[in-house]
């Protein structure tokens, strides 16, 4: 875990995905949700799509939870894997940037490399519409279960 | 016998959407046509028939991620015409502030992310390193500034849509929400530093232009018209203003109300493309070839309208006396004139006694049964033309979008770049690299064009005059 000159603990979740391509937007529909949930300490950001943007706003966290769809197969429907810099392997399209290509991004800029985390929650409809299908949403409650537990044993 | 070939290059990098270029060769091994393929599709203007002209601002912002703002403005425009009102003065500020934070944000993206790594390290350096990865490493303050400019621009948009992608605001007859002083305070608080940042850009592209004149004047660069909105003083207007056409000496060829576009720009289709090929009518297809976006608004403009800005014109058009005001690389030049252009234009905008009034919107029942709006986003004209029944429901929508109206344009300069590189069959390092830069000139952005949500990669392919795939390039 890295301190903060500031010495007050930093924690960003950012949720994101494209909500009108349904079982997509299980990240937006996270951060949305655990607005409700956390302390007013926690930023909570729900995005469309990872920009650079997005180095500006996690430049001084301390901790990083980036939420997003997959449309693998996950055993338990969900995946925590802890997020690495990554200096390389730049995306072609501007739409795609990793979590882990901007983390390697604010070490480069800012000399900072936070505790990142991405949960991955499965998704199974990716077409047109707005509501998630029952199984992703039921998959984010879970996802906003244990993100508020891991914030609170984190900060205390 | 000596065989032609065909090149393809696929997915195309650091642009917003799906493309495929193929190159085809003659029986000499030499360029014999060179196209630029949009490969996606998704019938847009299709499935908005039969839904209440009211949700089109909502609708069609969805078709992109890069520039909602652009198309729920021009919609909500079309949807003024069909109501038959103007809207509050304040309500049209705030639209016009929304679409310059759009243009600040977008262009800011550009400049400082797509476009920088061909500028500032070359087109021959190692493609693992030339993208926005090798400019942080090389150039950390550029890069961060840039984040901020593009930060400061979807500040704007989200402190009048709540969000800083596809924000809920634009509507017939007006605007959601008015413009909160505490808000318009904290916009005006980050001007200087925008300001310097574009500054940066402008040098940076400036002294850039001038080292490279030679490349400028001839990389992917032919005679063509231009086109953009002009307000009633000439200068380029990003919100409103007759549409005007000019040769390729700058000479007005047509200068029209934006309502009856259909009397000067035609559509052509081919059958290898879902992307359609717009032309000035009065020159034919493929002969009306126009070019819009930053560089067809600076050459449809007369002077800008605003003083940096006009300054910064004065500048570029004494450095494109030397032959290169059409040069295709002025894109960038001419983008970054605007950034400034749209900065001020964001002040004059927050200074306006009447921004944060609260006469924001005017309803009333459809008057008409048809309504264009028109209006200039980042990457050029973008048009959208409804028609509805009597109820209000769309019979037919016409989008014509900046990559549709620089299709020609595109496919020219790609052919021009591989024509230089490409002779005898025998094909020169960089095409590649220089296929993908030709074509990211005019920022295209393939999801608007078709109308399809956003992704976006290139793929080049080489092929025979038998049509026997030779050789295929493609990063990963």
């Amino acid at each position: 875990m890295d301190g903060t000159e500031s010495g007050a603990y930093q924690t960003c979740i950012i949720g994101y995905g494209n909500r009108s391509r349904r079982d997509d937007g299980v990240g937006v529909f996270v951060a949305e949700r655990l607005r409700g949930m956390l302390c007013q300490g926690t930023r909570i950001l729900a995005l469309h799509q990872l920009d650079p943007v997005v180095l500006e706003e996690v430049r001084d966290s301390d901790l990083v939870v980036f939420v997003d769809a997959t449309g693998e197969k996950l055993g338990s429907g969900m995946q925590w894997n802890r997020v690495r810099p990554e200096g390389s392997g730049f995306a072609h399209t501007t739409h795609h940037f990793k979590p882990s290509l901007l983390l390697g991004l604010l070490s480069s800029l800012y000399g900072r490399e936070p505790e990142t985390w991405l949960i991955s929650i499965q998704g199974d409809d990716f077409g047109h519409g707005e509501e998630l299908t029952d199984e992703a949403q039921a998959r984010a409650v879970k996802a906003c279960r244990e993100i508020a537990g891991f914030i609170s044993a984190k900060t205390g | 016998m000596a065989e032609s070939r065909k090149i393809t290059i696929n997915p195309i990098s650091r642009l917003e959407g799906h493309g495929k270029v193929v190159i085809h060769l003659d029986e000499r091994g030499e360029v014999e046509d060179a196209r630029f393929h949009v490969t996606q599709f998704r019938g847009y203007e299709r499935f908005c028939e039969g839904r209440p002209f009211e949700e089109m601002p909502t609708i069609t912002q969805r078709i992109c991620g890069i520039c909602p703002v652009s198309h729920q403005l021009a919609s909500a425009k079309a949807c003024d015409a069909i109501l038959g009102i103007e809207i509050p003065e304040t309500a049209k500020l705030l639209r016009d502030l929304l679409h310059m934070g759009q243009f600040i944000q977008s262009h800011a993206l550009h400049f400082f992310y797509l476009a920088s790594p061909d500028i500032l390290l070359g087109w021959d350096a190692d493609p693992a390193k030339r993208n926005v990865v090798g400019v942080i490493g090389e150039f950390p303050e550029v890069a961060r500034k840039g984040i901020r400019l593009r930060k400061y621009g979807q500040e704007i948009i989200k402190a009048l849509g709540g969000k800083k992608v596809h924000p809920a605001f634009a509507v017939p007859g007006g605007v959601m929400n008015p413009l909160a002083p505490a808000d318009r305070d904290l916009l005006v608080s980050g001007l200087e530093e925008a300001y310097e940042t574009a500054r940066i850009g402008l040098d940076l592209i400036k002294d850039w232009v001038a080292k490279n004149l030679e490349e400028v004047k001839r990389f992917a660069t032919y005679p063509s018209s231009y086109a953009g909105l002009v307000d009633e003083r000439g200068c380029p207007n990003m919100y409103e203003g007759q549409l005007r056409v000019v040769g390729s000496d700058r000479k007005v060829l047509a200068q029209f109300e934006p309502a009856v576009y259909l009397d000067f720009i035609g559509e052509h289709v081919e059958p290898w493309s879902y992307l359609k090929f717009p032309f000035f009518k009065p020159q034919g297809y493929p002969q009306g070839c126009y070019r819009v976006g930053p560089l067809g608004r600076l050459n449809a403009g007369d002077r800008m309208s605003t003083p940096k800005a006009d300054e910064a014109l004065k500048v570029y058009r004494a450095t494109a006396q030397g032959g290169i005001e059409g040069g295709t690389l002025m894109y960038h030049y001419a983008r970054v004139i605007e950034l400034l252009n749209c900065l001020e234009r964001a002040e004059e905008l927050l200074t306006h006694r009447g921004i944060c009034g609260k006469s924001i919107r005017i309803t009333a029942d459809p008057a008409r049964e048809e309504g264009v709006g028109v209006i200039e986003a980042p990457r050029g004209t973008l048009i959208h033309h409804y028609k509805v029944d009597r109820y209000g429901a769309i019979r037919k929508a016409n989008l014509i979008v900046a990559t549709g109206h620089n299709n020609i344009a595109m496919n020219r300069s790609v052919e021009l770049v591989a024509r230089e590189y490409i002779h005898g069959g025998e094909v020169r390092e960089g095409l590649l690299n220089r296929v993908e830069g030709a074509i990211r000139c005019y920022d295209p952005c393939l999801s608007c064009s078709t109308h399809a949500l956003g992704q976006m990669p290139l793929r080049i392919r080489l092929y025979s005059h038998e049509r026997v795939l030779l050789k295929e390039m493609q990063r990963d």
